[in-house]
This record gives structure tokens, sequence and C-alpha cells, in this order.
């Protein structure tokens, strides 16, 4: 991190932090714009504004933890700016990023995984980030604890709700389609 | 190993309660990335953080230039200006204005339209001018009180 204070090193540095972390902020920032090419654009200006903002880091969260708050911020950011764009605008485009996944070239799963998507994103968003991160990332609760800055208790009761809530949704989906 | 015995920690979890969801947690997920993503997404944001160009250098040696050119006007003004003391008339003519503001009933009208109407330092002609409506005893008394600060041509014009 001090090496990227320096300019002389900056540039290496981030190489190296982008090296160590690309892969696993990409996968939070994806799961929540969902779109690919959202995804590229969210992860590069969470690299920038690391880059730009490297003096605040005081080092007193984990440098992931501190990566990832920027990370998902930019993400939400950018779903909030997608969404005012789209009331402002009165277009046709869709205001949830599942509904434009069939659009995706980089998405070639089936309905159900629409559907899926469609449940966590009625979700209240801290719900979407705890589902999100136990899910699909499989992390310990101990470790969402850090990360959020929430008791492991208030996690699981969290993540119990959301997972309630998206397997009915899907049952429901799942009737109605039959 | 850990990252299996947490997998399987949350599998478990989702037998009991969502089996919907543990089914499709089995299955491949359908979001892709293009091939070789990474490094060129690593290249693009590399590209944007390259160190200050030259002309960067040189615009902010301008602005020093120029910041330096004020400040030295500025200093060169301060130490050229002649000192501001107050003049021997000016002192005479402040301490006579607080005469006046002192013993303001003692005035006619007149001589107070004249006193404010003037628009610039009072003159030593105007001052006698209006010392004309003084009573003699009144200026004699402020000349014996600073007598040791009024010069000899001073006094004459007085009399």
């Amino acid at each position: 991190m001090e090496a990227m204070r320096q300019p002389a090193t900056a540039a290496k540095a981030l190489k190296g932090l982008m090296d160590a972390y690309q892969e696993r902020l990409y996968w939070q920032i994806r799961r929540v714009v969902l779109i690919h090419e959202d995804a590229n654009d969210v992860l590069q200006n969470t690299f920038l504004k690391v880059y730009k903002n490297m003096g605040q880091f005081e080092g007193k969260s984990g440098l992931y933890t501190w990566l990832y708050r920027i990370a998902h911020n930019s993400a939400i950011d950018f779903l909030n700016q997608q969404k005012r764009r789209t009331e402002m605008l009165q277009t046709n485009t869709s205001e949830f990023p599942y509904q434009q996944l069939h659009a995706d070239p980089w998405f070639d799963g089936e309905e159900a995984e629409i559907r899926l998507h469609q449940a966590v994103a009625a979700l209240p968003e801290r719900q979407q980030q705890v589902f999100k991160l136990r899910y699909f990332d499989e992390m310990p609760y101990l470790q969402m604890s850090k990360l959020l800055g929430t008791s492991e208790g208030a996690l699981k009761a969290s993540y119990h709700h959301a997972v309630k809530k998206v397997e009915d949704q899907l049952m429901h989906s799942n009737n109605s389609a039959q | 190993m850990k990252k299996e015995s947490h997998k399987n920690e949350v599998n478990e979890e989702l037998t009991k309660l969502a089996p919907t969801l543990l089914a499709l947690k089995n299955k491949r997920s359908g979001l892709k990335v293009p091939d070789n993503y990474f490094s060129d997404m690593q290249q693009a944001v590399l590209a944007q953080v390259v160190t200050p160009k030259p002309t960067a250098t040189i615009r902010t040696m301008q602005v020093l230039s120029v910041a330096a050119a004020v400040l030295l006007a500025v200093l060169a003004l301060w130490l050229l200006t002649p000192s501001q003391a107050p003049t021997y008339d000016a002192q005479l003519a402040l301490e006579i204005e607080q005469y006046i503001f002192d013993n303001i009933d003692d005035f006619d009208t007149e001589s107070i339209a004249t006193f404010a109407l003037m628009d610039s330092e009072p003159t030593e002609a105007t001052v006698l001018e209006i010392l004309e409506d003084i009573p003699e005893e009144d200026v004699e008394i402020y000349i014996e009180n600073h007598l040791d600060e009024l010069d000899l041509i001073t006094l004459e014009s007085y009399f």
C-alpha cells in the first residue's frame, strides 16, 4: 500500500493489487449489475477510485474490506444512476438488470437463473448483500461480519430471511410456469 | 479443504431451508467473462493512471511564476510607498475637529454646515475661517494647552 502512495511505484503497485483482487471484485460487482459491460465499467472505476483515494486508506479495516466497500458502493451507485436515467428519459429500457440478461452476450444461463436473479433483486439491499456473499461466494459468517460490520447473529438471521423469500418466490414462479 | 467445508456448510443450510435454491446452486452459472478479460481490463486501467505529462508541469511552473511576480510587485509597492504618518497640518485638523465635536453646542449651524460640506482634508484657510467663529478666549486656552506643539509661524497666523 505504501508503494501506491509513491508516484514512482504507484502504477506497479496498482497492478499488484489488481492481480490479487480483480476476480473477486469483478464477481462481487457482476452479481449486482449482472451485465458484463456494466461490471467492466464499474470495476475499472473501482480501481481508479482506489488509486486516487489511496491516502484515505488508514489500515483500520482490512484491505479487502476497503476494496469491497468501494466496489459495492460503486455498483449500487451505478444501478441508481441507471434507474434515474431510465425514469428521466422514459425509455423502454428495463429498470432491473436481470431483465436485460437475455441481451447480454456474456450470459448463456437458463431461465431459472434469471428468475433467481429476479427474486434476489426483490430483496432489501442489505439482504441482497448478505445473500450474495453467502450463497454465491460461500463466505463464512465471521468474515462477512468483518466485511459488513454486523454481528454474526444478525447476519445469520438476515440470510435465513433472504433464503426463505427467494425460495418462496422461486416456488411461486415455478408453479406459475407449469 | 477449508473452502470445501464452507461450501458444505452453505449447502447444509439450504438442504433444510430451500431445496430449489440448492438445486440451482449446483448448476453451472450462465454469467461468463470474455477470454483475456482481466489482462485487458488491467491495461485499460493502467493506461488511465499515467504519470502527469510535462505540459502539466509547465502549466504549474507558469502559475507559480505569475504568483511570484504578483507577490514581488505587491512587496515593492509596499516598500516604495511613502509613510502615511499624519502630517502636522492633519494632526492639527484632527485636534480641531475633536474640539468642535466636544463644544458643538457653542457653534452656529452655518459653521457646522461649512465644515461638513468640505469634501477634502481641511486646508489651513478653511480651518482659519472656522476658527473665526470660535470665541477668542477658547482659542487662547487651546494655544496655551498646546504651546509646545505649535511653531511661531502657525502662531502668527492665528493673530
